[in-house]
């Protein structure tokens, strides 16, 4: 009988208390009525955006070439020389090498090849052994 | 293991393939060095291509030549200075180079004339020993017949300046001096004169010798020369006969 009371006014106690919470937090219930969705797409589109960055990259570039070209006092190219003088130059003389200058240079040149081409294979090796067995 | 080496040398051919079909092989380069002769040799280690047959650089310096011919011949110029606005700008070059281009023209004839007393080097570039010079003839010592140096092009000559000499500009505006340009101009009537002079901004020697000339090239270098240099020397040359100016990538 003793624990029968204790069960009730334990139960009551409970009620009143959320009775209590209720009343002074009507406002406060949560409940989640849109649950959020991993985004598929972007505004603007991805490849919008790369082709934008890509774009703005050259005109950036560009840009401060030509920022460099008119700050420098230094001629640079045929057309800059001509808006200088009035008129074309007779002649532009390319870079002149020795033949002992162009074998070096060659040299240097087939070294870069041979590391780009070894990095290329490489490369592709990690990729090859990095992909999962199954590919459906 | 016979396998492997054949594999190895696929591997190899290709890779050689590859390299040879960007253009990074060097064997062909290495023959034409061997079959150089001395001579040879040392004008391309000073950059004289021009007399060379299929040679992108020596196809710019017959274009070169054909237009200053064209312009000397038109005006009556047989005369002309090279000089650019400072050391190492490649007026030497041009000179040298120019020199040999027009005497590959079976019709021309060319006298090189270093005036660069300070800093001769024409000699150097041309790989000859010579014992007089400009400076011995205004000595005195020699005669222009002892100077003129044959050169082992066809229609070509070379007046070495002989020993470098510190009073330049006053050798150069001497009575001396106007005579010889005088006698080298009347000697012979179809041979184009180059005179190789000091730089026009670091010595006044060009400005003495500008009225004994006909006309006049101006050498700059691409990403060296400034604006202002050119103009000032556009300046100094205000009452010559400029033919043109030549940019030079050296």
């Amino acid at each position: 009988m003793m624990v029968l009371y204790r069960n009730l006014n334990a139960r009551k106690l409970a009620s009143d208390m959320n009775k209590t919470i209720e009343e002074g937090h009507v406002g406060r219930r949560l409940v989640v009525i849109d649950p959020p969705e991993m985004p598929l797409t972007t505004d603007p589109s991805r490849k919008l955006l790369l082709v934008a960055s890509f774009v703005l990259a050259l005109i950036t570039a560009s840009g401060s070439i030509l920022a460099l070209q008119l700050a420098s006092q230094r001629v640079i190219g045929p057309h800059h020389l001509e808006s200088i003088i009035g008129t074309a130059p007779l002649a532009r003389v390319p870079r002149l090498r020795t033949i002992s200058e162009k074998i070096n240079y060659r040299n240097i040149a087939r070294k870069i090849f041979i590391l780009a081409f070894i990095i290329a294979i490489l490369a592709l090796i990690a990729v090859i052994a990095s992909m999962p067995l199954a590919i459906i | 293991m016979q396998t492997l080496n054949t594999l190895q040398n696929e591997k190899s051919s290709l890779l050689t393939r590859m390299i040879s079909a960007v253009g990074l092989d060097t064997g062909r380069l290495k023959t034409v060095k061997k079959s150089m002769s001395v001579f040879e040799a040392r004008l391309d280690d000073h950059h004289i291509v021009a007399h060379r047959t299929r040679s992108k650089e020596a196809d710019t310096y017959r274009f070169l030549r054909t237009q200053i011919l064209q312009m000397m011949k038109q005006n009556g110029y047989k005369t002309i200075a090279i000089s650019s606005p400072r050391y190492g700008d490649g007026k030497t070059t041009t000179a040298a180079n120019l020199a040999v281009s027009i005497a590959q023209d079976l019709k021309q004839t060319a006298l090189l004339v270093d005036l660069d007393l300070r800093n001769p080097s024409l000699s150097e570039y041309m790989d000859i020993t010579t014992s007089k010079g400009l400076t011995d003839y205004l000595a005195e010592k020699a005669t222009v017949k002892d100077c003129l140096v044959r050169l082992p092009f066809e229609r070509i000559s070379l007046f070495p300046a002989g020993s470098a000499i510190d009073q330049s500009s006053e050798t150069l505006g001497s009575p001396q001096m106007e005579r010889l340009a005088a006698e080298l101009r009347e000697r012979y009537d179809d041979r184009i004169i180059i005179y190789d002079m000091p730089p026009l901004l670091q010595q006044d020697d060009p400005l003495v010798f500008l009225p004994h000339v006909d006309a006049f090239l101006l050498v700059v270098r691409e990403g060296v020369t400034t604006v202002d240099e050119i103009k000032r020397c556009l300046d100094i040359l205000d009452s010559t006969n400029v033919l043109g100016v030549v940019l030079n990538n050296n």
